[in-house]
């Protein structure tokens, strides 16, 4: 007997993330998919980000590792909230670890979402978490090549950002040749050059996240 | 690399399509995987084969179909293999994945 099925295997996690969107829309909440490369910058990032964000804003956020609670702590300490989830091996979140990890935030204060994804190119693509956008954090100790060989990754940014670029001038990065790869994958994303070290690009990527965060208006 | 959870899925839908058709051991499985899925298909086998262990798809054979990847040019609409060197037709950059990345059961057959 032949059972036909024509299902999509990620059906179940798309049916929460849908879920998680619904929640987060109804409470006027947006939210941002971080993803990018271990050792990208997410994280620092994030830190920067987070107390130039105007009044208007309350951010929270959860960060995904594999193991430890770091990230969330570091987070802690800018003074929002955080949630920190392990995925115990496991190469990506998933809705329903989102899901989980919303529950031990209090949400009625929150305004804006940050969600850090395990540091990966590639699985955390095909997994929506019911998230607003997304947002690639690349780096240029990463090489210039990155969206060209992990185009499953870039085709699903809004945002690039280029961080690490007070290190420019120690490597061989071609700015031209990212931002080629990039046309290429994703001619829609934006691109913001950055330095979580030094906070150049900071005051441009927080326009961009006002501009993107109808929450915030 | 996410290929455990993937196959962890694929049974789960196994498992509860055959429970309402009433079938007790799957014989073979169809999917349609596209190149830019992400997705490994020998892993996605292999995993399967070891989650399938003492459940009804125990040795059921999995068939894959790989599709390719086809670009569309958001200027003209033309259809490309690759996104390497643009639209063929007018040059546009702008191309937009159309197919190649599905991940789907289409069937399963069992008794």
């Amino acid at each position: 007997m032949k059972v036909t099925v024509m299902a999509d295997i990620l059906k179940a996690n798309d049916l929460l993330a849908k879920d998680i969107e619904k929640v987060l829309v109804e409470k006027g909440i947006t939210s941002w998919n971080i993803m990018g490369s271990p050792g990208s910058g997410k994280t620092a990032t994030l830190e920067r980000i987070i107390p130039m964000l105007p009044d208007s804003m309350r951010a929270a956020v959860i960060e995904g590792d594999l193991a430890t609670s770091n990230d969330a702590e570091r987070i802690a300490r800018t003074g929002v909230q955080s949630a920190q989830i392990n995925t115990n091996g496991a190469c990506h979140l998933d809705a329903a670890m989102v899901r989980s990890a919303m529950e031990t935030i209090d949400l009625r204060e929150v305004t804006i979402l940050f969600i850090e994804n395990v540091g990966n190119l590639v699985c955390p693509a095909g997994f929506s978490l019911g998230e607003t956008g997304r947002i690639i954090v690349s780096s240029i100790t990463e090489g210039d090549d990155k969206p060209e060989k992990y185009p499953s990754m870039f085709r699903t940014a809004d945002l690039v950002l280029i961080n690490k670029m007070d290190l420019l001038s120690s490597t061989d990065f071609r700015m031209d040749y990212f931002m080629k790869g990039i046309k290429k994958i994703n001619p829609k994303a934006d691109v913001i050059s950055i330095s979580a070290r030094d906070g150049s690009g900071f005051d441009e990527l927080i326009s961009w996240i006002a501009d993107h965060t109808p929450s915030s208006r | 690399m996410h290929e455990l959870s993937i196959a962890e899925e694929l049974l789960a839908i196994i498992e509860k399509r055959a429970s309402q058709e009433g079938i007790r051991k799957v014989e073979r499985i169809n999917l349609r995987i596209g190149e830019y899925s992400g997705i490994l298909p020998e892993s996605l086998e292999f995993a399967f084969e070891v989650l399938s262990q003492g459940k009804l798809t125990e040795g059921a054979s999995i068939e894959i179909e790989l599709v390719s990847p086809k670009f569309i040019c958001g200027r003209c609409g033309t259809s490309v293999p690759s996104p390497e060197r643009g639209c063929p037709n007018c040059g546009s950059c702008e191309l937009s994945l159309g197919s190649g990345d599905e991940l789907e059961i289409i069937s399963f057959e069992g008794e």
